[in-house]
């Protein structure tokens, strides 16, 4: 099931918030909200919501242990990885071995959200290692905490400690409520409105996976420009919808986005997209490897391993790992020296990191490598344009002037100008404007089936 | 406003969530796409693990949601704002492969003799058209033939200008204004294929019956100006239709209706709104093979006709229901044979019924004017005249564009027998025995020569 569905929005969501709304404890929400996100998970995936059960039984009793013993925490960790390892990246690492032992390597498909719960569950065990939260005595916790279906398919990642206290007490206040409310209907929106009709943008200009022949330098341009803008809006949307169905419980989530192709930097990109990823590879890969305490030298290499397995993460092919190296490369040289040439011109600087950023996200689009250089190619040869080009450019111009006007945070001001001058019409708006959204995005579901969200792949 | 509150959006949701449980009112068929929506899966522990009755379940939800036709209309016209000046082109465009050069025909298309016979009691007047065109009105029987006093191609008429007027694309569809087009991309292996059947059909028949092929132009090919045609990335109709005629054997009549349909571009022979042509493109063909089978077509302008307006066809539908096209659709114009019929079909519930060549569609679904021709696509149809019993034999074997054909046949068979392979389970020369046919007409429209599952269907009845 995904968020930007009309069974989870009027079957799935009505059905949950009743069932809270009659549960009066936290205990018995808690279990409603557990309830409800096994379904959610088995109705994506019906055999590897037993894989999801197992690894956080395996890892509850593991946190139990650790008090007495740091071999436990080793023995955790490393099933977590060994689990994802096989499920995500046995074809990637082990397909050379095979070949060599004339082996057939079989063909896993990838459980929905493994990327995701996996990292939430070190993330419980390394904090209970730290001494930052006392292992659970009830398996019932740790469960609820990776399997909660706002963000258990595809972030943000959260970290035990930040969770523990509101899952054990929380209030749903109308404000808390009317907010998430809005934060996810703007996310629905975001998705259906803008994300999905990028998207067949891109797939009509630059093909769906592989990049079409004959393609002119328009259709190469725009196609990579609509597909910067579709990843974001979709993963962010997500982000929003998760956020907001949390707030509509009462949990606060941590942020995700913080538009970040408004970047000035690559370093400063990486600040504000997919925050979540980027706090957990700093807080537990890179600092437990050194950080950049260990010199100059160990601290590259550090930065090195932290951004090839980003890219690993993103998908078991070379060109994820190469993307995620190509930002390494990037905030390298702003450490030793681009930085202090960009400060000289904001606008500069921020050319300059939109176009990174945009070859980056051809590389991420097709895994396979001749692909991107045929996109890339074509941005620099061939005719610039033909009827065809002309016809879908132009008449898609108004949405690809939305979308990016959508990645700028115009309208947070907005939001904020209102609330700061009119209280009175900025609750008036929040009520009444998100079900009004809620309605348009629903219009656009019906006989629209089924839209996955392109991080659901990880 | 005192405070926030959170009933509007659990009222939407709440609304939402009646509608969808209101099971009567979720649709099971769509008028505009032409199919089945979704079901409601069957139980089975296999999809259950699979994870499939989950899906279908979640896809039946959406696809059937109450109200859905008039929810996607609104939709699409909110889709529309995408963009400036409604130049769409949904749906990728392949380019299509090259085009062998046709080889030099030692069989032109039409007669090129210019010789008037006359019977003995009528006289036949000719006219020639600016055009170069020709029309005949006459009385005679079919003992006399009258053939086009010129031998010089008709040239072609200026087509529709496109100029500075909004076109939309539609996946692999042109929109042009209000008129769709759609996109032909030639495929060699389908396109030998196609030539292998045809020319079986030749061989089996041998002896038997005359085996003429006609392929249908598409309006990209036809209504649109030539100098828009070649910055457009659809394979060339001429090309193909040249070489598809001069590669038939010689039991086979190739008839190449492209000229004679483009000499009358700037007449309404193909629908706006819908793939098929309209009955005057069909009566154009018509005349066309009519010549070259040494026959003498019926004048048009003595038939009786009816017109069915509001059409909305399928470029409507996929073009996501432009209102261009709904402020003027379709108007379905049809021509009556003149003689008296006696039609029955046999339907795909494998009953038989009555039936007529045209039917009235005045109160007929906006979406379903078109099947006023020969009561749509059936398997299998037979038409007897009633006026005259002493004509030949006829087999027609088409998809959807001959529907609009079929009426001009009437008066030249005392029996036509329609196959619509697509549906019609049964053997070409099993039936061409039965019914003891002289003539035998292949009518497929250019796209379905590139189309696998239709060369299949094709190949399956010719046996």
């Amino acid at each position: 099931m995904t968020f930007s569905s009309l069974i989870f929005l009027y079957a799935f969501l009505p059905l949950n918030l009743i069932a809270l709304f009659f549960a009066r404890s936290v205990k018995a929400k808690n279990v409603v909200l557990l309830v409800f996100s096994l379904i959610f998970y088995a109705w994506g995936e019906p055999k590897y919501v037993f894989l999801l059960l197992a690894m956080s039984l395996v890892d509850w009793f593991c946190a139990l242990r650790i008090g007495r013993s740091k071999v436990w925490l080793g023995l955790g960790v490393g099933f977590n990885l060994l689990i994802l390892g096989i499920f995500k990246y046995l074809g990637f690492f082990g397909s050379g071995v095979a070949h060599l032992l004339h082996v057939e390597l079989p063909v896993l498909p990838l459980p929905l959200g493994i990327s995701f719960y996996t990292f939430q569950l070190i993330t419980y065990m390394v904090d209970v290692y730290r001494g930052e939260v006392e292992p659970r005595r009830d398996w019932f916790t740790v469960l609820l905490y990776c399997s909660l279906y706002h963000q258990c398919v595809a972030g943000p990642i959260v970290r035990y400690s930040d969770m523990e206290a509101q899952l054990l007490d929380r209030k749903i206040t109308p404000k808390c409520f009317t907010e998430g409310g809005g934060r996810f209907a703007r996310g629905l929106c975001k998705k259906v409105l803008l994300a999905n009709p990028c998207g067949n943008l891109a797939d009509n200009l630059i093909g769906a996976s592989t990049a079409a022949p004959n393609m002119t330098r328009l259709a190469a341009i725009i196609g990579v420009l609509a597909y910067t803008l579709q990843i974001y809006l979709d993963f962010s949307a997500y982000s929003d919808m998760a956020i907001g169905l949390g707030k509509m419980c009462g949990i606060t989530y941590p942020e995700n986005f913080d538009h970040p192709y408004m970047s000035k930097t690559v370093t400063e990109f990486w600040r504000r997209w997919h925050m979540t990823l980027g706090r957990f590879f700093r807080d537990y890969v890179y600092i437990p490897l050194g950080g950049n305490r260990k010199g100059k030298l160990r601290g590259f290499l550090n930065l090195f391993i932290v951004w090839a397995i980003t890219g690993l993460w993103h998908g078991a092919s070379w060109n994820f790992v190469l993307w995620g190296l190509w930002s390494f490369l990037f905030i390298m040289l702003e450490r030793l020296f681009l930085k202090d040439v960009l400060e000289k011109s904001r606008v500069l600087s921020h050319i300059y990191l939109l176009a990174i950023v945009y070859f980056g996200w051809a590389l991420f689009r097709y895994s396979n490598m001749a692909d991107v250089a045929a996109v890339i190619g074509a941005m620099f040869k061939g005719p610039f344009t033909s009827f065809e080009t002309n016809a879908l450019v132009k008449s898609n111009a108004f949405l690809l002037l939305a979308s990016c006007v959508c990645c700028t945070p115009v309208f947070k001001f907005i939001r904020e100008a209102v609330r700061n001058r009119a209280e009175g019409f900025y609750r008036f708006a929040a009520s009444w404007l998100p079900p009004v959204m809620v309605i348009i995005a629903s219009m656009a579901l019906v006989g629209d089936s089924y839209n996955p969200f392109i991080y659901s792949n990880f | 406003m005192k405070r926030f509150s959170a009933f509007p959006f659990l009222f939407v949701l709440g609304i939402g969530m009646i509608l969808s449980m209101l099971l009567p009112l979720r649709p099971s068929y769509s008028d505009y796409e032409k199919r089945k929506l979704a079901e409601f899966p069957k139980f089975s522990f296999k999809s259950l693990a699979s994870g499939d009755y989950f899906d279908d379940i979640t896809l039946w939800f959406s696809d059937t949601f109450p109200f859905r036709e008039q929810i996607t209309t609104a939709s699409d016209r909110i889709n529309s704002w995408h963009g400036i000046k409604a130049i769409t082109i949904s749906g990728e465009v392949s380019k299509g492969d090259d085009i062998p050069t046709a080889p030099s025909t030692t069989r032109p298309s039409r007669p090129s003799t210019t010789t008037t016979t006359k019977s003995d009691r009528e006289q036949t007047t000719t006219t020639t058209d600016q055009s170069g065109g020709v029309t005949t009105s006459s009385t005679t029987t079919t003992t006399t033939t009258t053939a086009p006093p010129t031998t010089t191609r008709p040239t072609e008429g200026r087509g529709t200008d496109i100029e500075g007027v909004d076109t939309q694309n539609l996946g692999a569809i042109l929109v042009v204004g209000d008129s769709g087009y759609e996109y032909y991309a030639y495929v060699q292996e389908a396109a030998t294929r196609y030539i292998n059947i045809i020319n079986k059909a030749g061989d089996l028949l041998e002896g038997k019956a005359r085996v003429v092929d006609m392929i249908v132009p598409t309006g990209i090919g036809v209504v649109l100006p030539e100098k828009l045609r070649a910055t457009l990335n659809s394979s060339d109709q001429m090309a193909a239709i040249e070489y598809f005629c001069a590669s038939m054997n010689e039991n086979v009549l190739a008839v190449n209706v492209l000229h004679t349909l483009r000499a009358h571009n700037e007449e309404y022979i193909y629908f706006r709104t819908d793939h098929h042509w309209t009955a005057l493109g069909a009566y154009y063909a018509y005349e066309e093979m009519l010549y070259c089978m040494g026959m003498q077509p019926e004048d048009i302008s003595g038939y009786d006709t009816a017109e069915y307006e509001g059409y909305l066809g399928s470029f409507y539908f996929s073009a996501n229901k432009p209102a261009s096209m709904a402020a003027n659709p379709d108007v379905v114009k049809a021509y009556f044979p003149h003689d008296d019929t006696d039609f029955t079909y046999v339907a795909s519930d494998g009953k038989t019924y009555k039936g007529k060549v045209v039917s009235d569609a005045t109160n007929f679904k906006s979406s379903y004017k078109y099947l006023c021709f020969v009561a749509g696509d059936q398997p299998y149809e037979e038409i007897v005249n009633l006026t005259h019993t002493d004509l030949p034999t006829c087999v027609v074997v088409k998809e959807s564009f001959g529907n609009a054909l079929i009426p001009f046949l009437v008066d030249h068979y005392s029996r036509i027998y329609v196959i619509d392979y697509r549906y019609y389970d049964g053997a070409l020369t099993e039936l061409c025995d039965r019914v003891e046919a002289d003539d035998v007409i292949f009518i497929n429209n250019i796209s379905m020569t590139r189309e696998g599952k239709r060369l299949a269907e094709l190949e399956n009845f010719v046996r």
